[in-house]
């Protein structure tokens, strides 16, 4: 038995596959309620009735011998329409119930015409004017007023299209104007064969317009042979572009020659399985050598090189936050920068140099009293998304305004007073655990959070730099693995803050989590620390004097 | 007594369940069609039907037609000094039929059956219920148009077993419905539509026609343009009806005393009118593909509302069906009668007793949703469908939301109806905050259950079930939602209107019709028709009815002669 026992039980018959039985019972039954009185029971009814018929045709289509049933039940005399309109070719009284497109000679002839054209791979390239007329041959044809004929070829054609693509590519402009198919896509119950044809048109107009010019590189690598060595530039394009067309343009894939695509997929698979440890390592290195050359013990290059790291990239994060807000569909759009913003990068990425540059003094703090006011307007001003509770909003305000003041604080007081600036960077980072939805949704979540995300970075970077005064005020040089996971902590921001795929976005978040933990955890680590040493150090004076 | 009434855009008519069978009830005039029409007059009386159609082109200013195609929305019309809305003259218009039906049977009538389009959104429909409430009748039920006429064919095709559509082009609106039988249940299975699309419509076009040949550079009608329409669009209607059966018809008026005539084609008028009929093809294509069930399976294609009298029309529906449709109906009367039936299933009369009629919602209802797309963005503004279009009706459905964001307080629930996937492109019909316990992005639920009842009115239920917190939104429209009180305020304002008297009322409709004939013809027939006019006015100041009536009588047999019969 199929169904459940209650569907059989309210229509007052036993289990059946008989649709017609189940109508009757059906009836019986509506004739017995009161819609109107009680519709609860003519719902129930009715349900019911949909139920059993569900089954009953599920049923129906496992025996063979349903056509002919089913053509004994619904079957009809032919109409002959009379001579005054001649809307069928006569051939067509003879077809079954069903007619198959293809037993109407005139528009069948038409549509094999089509598919000849289509499929025969002599023809290369296509050639799309003939296409074209043979297109609207058909879609003017008399028998096209007829709907169910309409009907038939609007399917078939618009199965044709997804299965010649990217031969197809001339009959969808003609086809999209007579079936008026940009409208049927704009309901919420399209057939999918029709959305398809339409996703296409849309795939078209985006490969011959802006992706000429942001992707050129891309397209070009990915129309010719692959080559025998690839470049990190030609990957990063390919890969990007490949990223994009198939999150947001997938039919863009079939334009391209398939043993093209699959060895450039080998390729950047092969390539994204190795973690950059070099560049992480060559990063540290780096930091290291700067911080060596401009003097022991001063972490100030270190740092605004850091900063302005971040900076850049949550720049970066905020302008496509800002187009995708913009973009009607919901899908981002990268906009070009306008030249403030462009200064306001440039500026933003010459901070280091100008920090190693700079003589020691004022002129310094100027200087980084101007990034930190960039940093506290990048993080502070980022729009709020669609409907952002204010209380979160204003702490990640707070936030972004009191890190880069604790970062000048310690600056100016890098050689005393880590105690007193770490009671407020403890307090901020609970504020931002207090908020430990929101820190698991900037963390793990998409990108909408990249604001709060900045600032506990930020707080987090600040942390480790007044962890390594507090121990540098004594020894000269702060100890090498702190900079050295300073340096993956950057490169793990960055991969956080931008990442290119989302399987490293989820790594990095794994390894952030952990990082994070000893962020945060580095406080009361540094106070026990600092408490004991100054213990040591006054214990000393008081032992020596 | 339970009255079936179908409101039209261009006529109306009233009809009872007669106990064997549906019967529509003459009105003063003995027609059985009354013109949606109403039209002020000098003194300040109400005059609905023929008398305020034939004042149409002579009384523009004073006279309005149409007016469904205005109701459920906030514009108004200026008659004589005074607002009215598309729902008060419906009301007068009811009231009209209302009287008529209680001279006819003997007795009160104050429930009615009324018709809508299919297409009508729950605006429109709440205003027509309204209408009726002001024109002092219960309104049982709404049943729409193209439902009535295939209850109208159906009683007598109950072993008709296949499929078949009901076509009803009006006056203002298309609707296409798909109907089965199944012994003795009448079960719409699809509806769809187009509630701006009708015979106005194709008298527009005759009327631009006129103007491109009479006024091509609008020199003639500087500053009385609508006068100028007006005069047209009731030439354009006479024109229409005789392009049914011949292949040219003349248009013409009489404009600063002047004839202005032309010759139209029917090949001229049918290449203009070609973009309406292919507006024709959508519903009906939509309500095959909602009903699943294939153009040649239809048993019939029948044809319901005036307009589809037109060639062109009758032309396009045999292309596309590629048969030709049926007309037994009377397109004029198949959806009053249908709502007699409706009337008397109603009462639950015996002689229906095995007759059930269940009807779809031709909308889609569902609510506004926001979701993530794949690069984590929020999409707002998504059209979440909680009742689909075509579902049986009263039905009731349920579907969980969830909230957005952690910590959220507040989940907003806004209800629209309508097919696009963007709740921009649908129609609003209200919405209701709920207050939620905050916690974790999509973990606190809400249920939605929409309930559609019968004739088409929708309840929201919310219900929160972490704090079983029910809350019910009746749909009523923020905007325009009239309070009791209004109501009451409206109701006084339009009883206390002064009707024309009905006894005069033949002869209202008569004078009217010579007037507008002495406008329109020139000369000798000008001269003739004044003649007319004086001598019937001095029978009337006689008072004597039977002279009168057979004055009217002769009056209304030369007007015949001049510009042929008089039509509904």
């Amino acid at each position: 038995m199929r169904g459940d026992s209650g569907t059989w039980k309210l229509l007052g018959i036993e289990p059946t596959d008989d649709s017609r039985a189940i109508k009757k019972a059906y009836a019986a039954r509506l004739k017995a309620i009161d819609p109107d009185q009680d519709p609860q029971a003519f719902i129930s009814l009715r349900k019911a009735r949909d139920t059993a018929l569900y089954w009953a045709t599920i049923e129906d289509a496992d025996i063979p011998a349903y056509d002919g049933m089913e053509a004994e039940h619904v079957g009809q005399p032919d109409f002959e329409p009379e001579a005054e309109q001649e809307t069928r070719p006569t051939e067509l009284a003879a077809a079954s119930r069903r007619p198959n497109p293809w037993q109407m000679p005139t528009l069948a002839d038409q549509m094999g015409k089509i598919e000849a054209i289509l499929f025969d791979p002599a023809q290369t390239p296509i050639d799309h004017v003939r296409l074209k007329t043979q297109i609207e041959a058909l879609l003017r044809h008399p028998d096209m007023a007829t709907i169910s004929r309409a009907e038939e070829i609007e399917t078939w054609l618009a199965h044709l299209i997804i299965d010649a693509i990217p031969r197809s590519d001339a009959l969808i402009a003609p086809a999209t104007r007579r079936f008026d198919w940009m409208a049927k896509a704009q309901g919420w119950e399209c057939p999918w064969y029709v959305e398809e044809v339409v996703a296409r048109y849309h795939d078209c107009r985006y490969r011959d317009g802006e992706a000429r010019d942001e992707h050129a590189l891309a397209m070009r690598s990915l129309a010719s042979e692959p080559p025998a060595r690839s470049n990190a530039l030609k990957d990063w394009a390919v890969a990007r572009f490949l990223r994009h067309v198939r999150a947001n343009h997938p039919t863009i894939e079939r334009d391209f020659d398939r043993a093209t695509i699959d060895w450039w997929d080998r390729h950047l698979a092969e390539r994204r399985e190795r973690f950059p440890w070099f560049k992480t390592l060559l990063l540290a290195a780096t930091l290291f050598a700067v911080e060596r050359l401009v003097g022991a013990g001063d972490m100030l290059p270190v740092l605004s090189a850091a900063l302005s790291f971040v900076g850049a990239a949550g720049w970066f994060a905020l302008k496509r936050r800002i187009s995708q807000q913009q973009a009607d569909d919901g899908w981002f759009e990268l906009a070009p920068l306008t030249v403030p913003q462009g200064a306001a990068l440039a500026i933003l990425l010459l901070l280091p140099l100008a920090a190693v540059l700079a003589p020691r003094g004022s002129l310094a703090l100027v200087t980084f009293a101007l990034a930190a006011g960039g940093l506290a307007l990048l993080v502070g001003r980022a729009p709020p998304s669609a409907d952002e509770d204010p209380a979160d909003r204003a702490w990640q305000a707070r936030i972004a305004i009191l890190a880069p003041i604790l970062w000048l604080h310690a600056s100016l007081w890098r050689n005393g007073l880590p105690l007193e600036a770490l009671i407020p960077i403890a307090a901020a980072a609970w504020a931002a655990f207090a908020h430990t939805e929101r820190v698991r949704t900037a963390i793990l979540g998409g990108r909408q959070d990249n604001g709060i995300r900045a600032a506990i970075v930020i707080a987090g970077i600040i942390l480790w730099y007044q962890i390594a005064t507090s121990l540098g005020s004594e020894t000269p040089s702060p100890p090498m693995p702190i900079l050295l996971v300073l340096a993956i902590t950057l490169v793990i921001v960055h991969q956080m803050i931008d990442p290119p795929d989302p399987w490293q976005k989820e790594w990095t978040s794994g390894s952030l989590i952990a990082v994070m933990a000893v962020a945060f955890g580095g406080p009361i680590l540094a106070m026990l620390l600092v408490t004991t040493r100054t213990g040591r150090s006054v214990a000393r004076t008081n032992g020596g004097s | 007594m339970i009255v079936g009434i179908d409101l039209g855009t261009t006529n109306s008519a009233i009809g009872i369940w007669r106990g064997d069978g549906p019967e529509l009830i003459p009105n003063r005039l003995g027609d059985l069609l009354t013109p949606s029409a109403v039209s002020v007059s000098d003194s300040g009386e109400i005059l609905v039907g023929m008398a305020a159609r034939e004042r149409q082109s002579t009384h523009s200013d004073q006279t309005v037609t149409a007016f469904k195609r205005l109701m459920g929305t906030q514009q108004s019309v200026q008659l004589h000094g005074q607002t009215y809305t598309a729902e008060d003259l419906s009301a007068l218009v009811l009231r009209s039929l209302k009287a008529d039906a209680e001279t006819f049977l003997g007795e009160k009538v104050e429930e009615a059956v009324i018709t809508v389009p299919a297409y009508f959104n729950d605006r429109q429909r709440k205003a027509t219920r309204r209408a009726g409430e002001l024109a002092g009748l219960e309104v049982k039920r709404l049943v729409n148009e193209p439902t009535a006429a295939a209850l109208a064919y159906g009683i007598h095709q109950l072993d008709e077993e296949q499929p078949f559509l009901v076509f009803d082009l009006g006056g203002g609106t298309f609707d296409v419905s798909i109907v089965e039988i199944m012994d003795g249940i009448i079960e719409v299975r699809a509806s769809a539509g187009d509630n701006r699309l009708g015979g106005e419509d194709f008298n527009d076009i005759l009327v631009q026609l006129g103007r491109d040949r009479f006024d091509p550079e609008g020199k003639l009608s500087v500053g009385r343009s609508s006068q100028f329409c007006e005069l047209l669009r009731a030439a354009a209607e006479r024109t229409r009806r005789s392009l049914t059966e011949a292949e040219s018809a003349t248009l013409s008026i009489v404009w600063d005393g002047e004839m202005l005539s032309t010759d139209i084609e029917a090949a001229e008028y049918e290449e203009r009118a070609k973009a309406l009929i292919e507006r024709l093809r959508e519903p009906v294509l939509r309500s095959l593909r909602d009903s699943r069930i294939k153009a040649e399976e239809l048993s019939e294609v029948l044809l319901v509302g005036g307009a589809t009298r037109m060639p062109i029309v009758r032309r396009a529906v045999t292309r596309m069906f590629g048969r030709f449709p049926n007309t037994k109906l009377d397109p004029d009367q198949a959806v009053a009668l249908g709502a007699a039936v409706q009337a008397g299933l109603k009462a639950k009369d015996k002689a229906l007793d095995e007759i059930r009629l269940t009807d779809v919602c031709p909308f889609t209802l569902g609510i506004e949703v926001a979701e993530r797309d794949g690069s984590g963005g929020i999409r707002d503004g998504v059209f979440s469908p909680i009742i689909e279009r075509n579902t049986v009706v009263p039905a009731s459905r349920v579907e969980t939301y969830s909230n957005m964001h952690a910590g959220q307080r507040q989940i907003g629930v806004a209800i629209y109806q309508g097919e696009a996937r963007q709740v921009a492109g649908n129609v609003k019909l209200g919405e209701i905050s709920v207050p939620v316990p905050p916690g974790p992005a999509g973990s606190v639920t809400i249920d939605c259950r929409f309930s559609y009842d019968a004739s088409g009115l929708l309840e929201v239920d919310v219900t929160v079930p972490k704090t079983g917190a029910v809350h019910q939104l009746v749909i009523v429209d923020d905007d325009e939602a009239p309070s009791e009180a209004e109501l009451d305020a409206r109701r006084r304002r339009l009883a206390a209107l002064k009707f024309h008297p009905r006894e005069d009322a033949p002869n209202i409709a008569a004078l009217a019709r010579a007037e507008r004939c002495f406008e329109m013809f020139l000369g000798d027939r000008r001269d003739y028709v004044g003649h007319l006019l004086s001598t019937f006015r001095n029978v009337i100041d006689g008072q004597d009815p039977r002279e009168i009536e057979a004055a009217r009588k002769e009056l209304e047999a030369s007007l015949d002669e001049l510009e042929g019969e008089r039509f509904l």
